[in-house]
């Protein structure tokens, strides 16, 4: 006999994320506001935090299939998760048809949607055939999503990141490919795969390709330089896309979609409350939100030279409590501050 | 015996086209052929040649041109993975707030043997316990369990290695002590 494994979860108007997409305008009279996909950073403390702030989606970090499926300490390693965690898009690396499906056979029961990377730069993907090498392999990214969406219609969502080409056309033609395939939505990150972030994003060539697939009917939401509200209003107004995804700008202040030009104190404090609740997170990471959080903030230097010399964990819960009033869960005012809580308010 | 076959004749395959050197097609814009990169490492990016659709092999190109198979994964394979994954793990790992001090930790060790103080997994679990407990400042409860874990990671091999681990056990378990 066969065993009954557990399938896809069910999709409703709370966590389809291409409902959610499409009604945003209508419910919240504003665009959809989505969390992209960090390497290592956008783990579940970080994810639940983003929630806090009016992120709609929130995307895991890139998982390879490959590894998911022929490792259990890869999966345990590269995904945790809750019932709390939704509308949620798991990202993954793929070169592959056989991978992707066994990749979303197991994952689709525990997420509300899959995305496929196909704009990571890093050569060592490139070099397998994953993230942005798959805009210049449209045969098999098509068929990737083509597979899926035939073995699962619309009972598992897909979604593809991508980045442009040089010749923007080609950039169409690939959107078009994957409107054929089936695609749910498509992101679109504003460079090419050498373009440098420091580099601004590409609003033209977003705007241009936005454009010509408007008639297929496939949302597009924009990726790149979305570090406040106003940026979000202005990718919005001058490409016309259903959405923004930001990342960089997340990191950085997790609540930039509720209007904080700033990270909120109140972020950070939440941030540690679910680092130490779902714990796992190791201290170099833990280290590192906190160092964007408030650097973000305007921490003052010598604070922050002080904060990167910290080795361990509990170094750093030391030192927040002698610098800090770190609020924990419980205490009146938790979650609630924006400016930073220094203990010697004369630095306020 | 077809399965077996196919199997070996994607090895062979996959050995003789590593004997010729045949390197990965690269996907260069307008199908211009990969320009000379004097020395510089090759950015051409890599379209993998699937050598067996039923269990994702597929050749890529490492970064010195030459090619390099990544294995498949048999169907018996796969479905023994996705029985572990469902009926083993139970799916991904679930973290809810509070289901680190549902249960004490230490009881688990002593009753799983999946749950391998060698592990440096394992170990990190531990160590985020005492992290949470601290942070909580629930200071008697998180002395008792560093003082347990410095314990139990003393008398492990490689201890060596493990000395910034236990040394970060002792920071808190004297800061504990201070504090109750």
């Amino acid at each position: 006999m066969s065993n009954i494994y557990p399938r896809a979860r069910t999709l409703t108007k709370k966590n389809d994320p291409l409902h959610i997409i499409k009604t945003r305008k209508i419910t919240h009279n504003r665009a959809v506001t989505i969390a992209g996909p960090m390497v290592r950073y956008s783990k579940l403390p970080f994810r639940q935090v983003c929630r806090h702030y009016n992120v709609d989606i929130v995307y895991t970090p890139m998982i390879l299939a490959r590894e998911f499926v022929r490792n259990c300490h890869a999966r345990m390693a590269d995904f945790s998760s809750n019932d709390s965690d939704t509308p949620l898009i798991v990202q993954v690396g793929v070169n592959n048809v056989t991978d992707l499906l066994r990749f979303v056979e197991m994952v689709s029961p525990y997420c509300d949607g899959i995305g496929i990377n196909c704009g990571c730069p890093i050569k060592e993907q490139i070099r397998e055939g994953i993230g942005s090498a798959l805009i210049y392999n449209p045969e098999l990214l098509s068929s990737m999503v083509s597979a899926v969406k035939a073995k699962y219609g619309d009972t598992v969502r897909l979604e593809t990141k991508i980045r442009i080409h040089d010749d923007w056309d080609q950039t169409v033609a690939l959107c078009n490919r994957l409107c054929d395939a089936g695609v749910d939505w498509i992101t679109i990150h504003g460079r090419t795969r050498t373009t440098r972030s420091s580099v601004p994003v590409n609003l033209d060539a977003i705007k241009y390709i936005t454009e010509k697939i408007q008639d297929r009917n496939v949302p597009v939401i924009a990726n790149g330089d979305c570090f406040t509200m106003q940026d979000f209003q202005n990718i919005l107004d001058y490409t016309g896309v259903d959405g923004v995804m930001a990342v960089r700008g997340l990191l950085d202040n997790p609540a930039l979609f509720s209007g904080h030009d700033k990270c909120p104190w109140s972020a950070l404090e939440l941030f540690w409350h679910y680092a130490m609740e779902f714990g796992g997170l190791p201290h170099q990471l833990l280290l590192h939100h906190l160092h964007c959080m408030l650097e973000s903030m305007g921490l003052e230097k010598r604070l922050h030279n002080e904060l990167m010399e910290m080795k361990t964990t509990a170094q750093l819960i030391d030192w927040f409590d002698e610098k800090f009033v770190l609020k924990r869960l419980g205490e009146a005012g938790f979650a609630e501050a924006t400016r930073i809580q220094y203990k010697n308010t004369s630095k306020v | 015996m077809f399965k077996k076959l196919s199997i070996v004749l994607s090895e062979m395959i996959g050995k003789e086209l590593q004997k010729l050197q045949i390197t990965a097609p690269t996907a260069v814009e307008n199908g211009a052929s990969a320009p000379n990169t004097c020395g510089r490492p090759n950015q051409a990016v890599t379209k993998p040649i699937s050598l067996d659709s039923t269990t994702g092999e597929v050749m890529v190109r490492k970064s010195t041109g030459k090619t390099k198979i990544r294995k498949g994964q048999s169907t018996e394979e796969y479905e023994s993975q996705r029985e572990h994954f469902f009926e083993v793990e139970k799916g991904p790992v679930c973290t809810p707030e509070g289901w680190m001090t549902k249960e004490g930790p230490l009881p688990r060790l002593d009753s799983d043997p999946d749950f391998d103080i060698k592990l440096k997994q394992t170990r990190q679990k531990l160590t985020s316990h005492c992290h949470l407990l601290y942070y909580r400042k629930s200071y008697e409860e998180c002395a008792q369990l560093c003082q347990v874990l410095i314990s139990r990671f003393d008398v492990l091999e490689n201890r060596k290695k493990l000395e910034k681990e236990i040394q970060e056990l002792a920071h808190m378990l004297q800061r504990c002590k201070s504090s109750i």
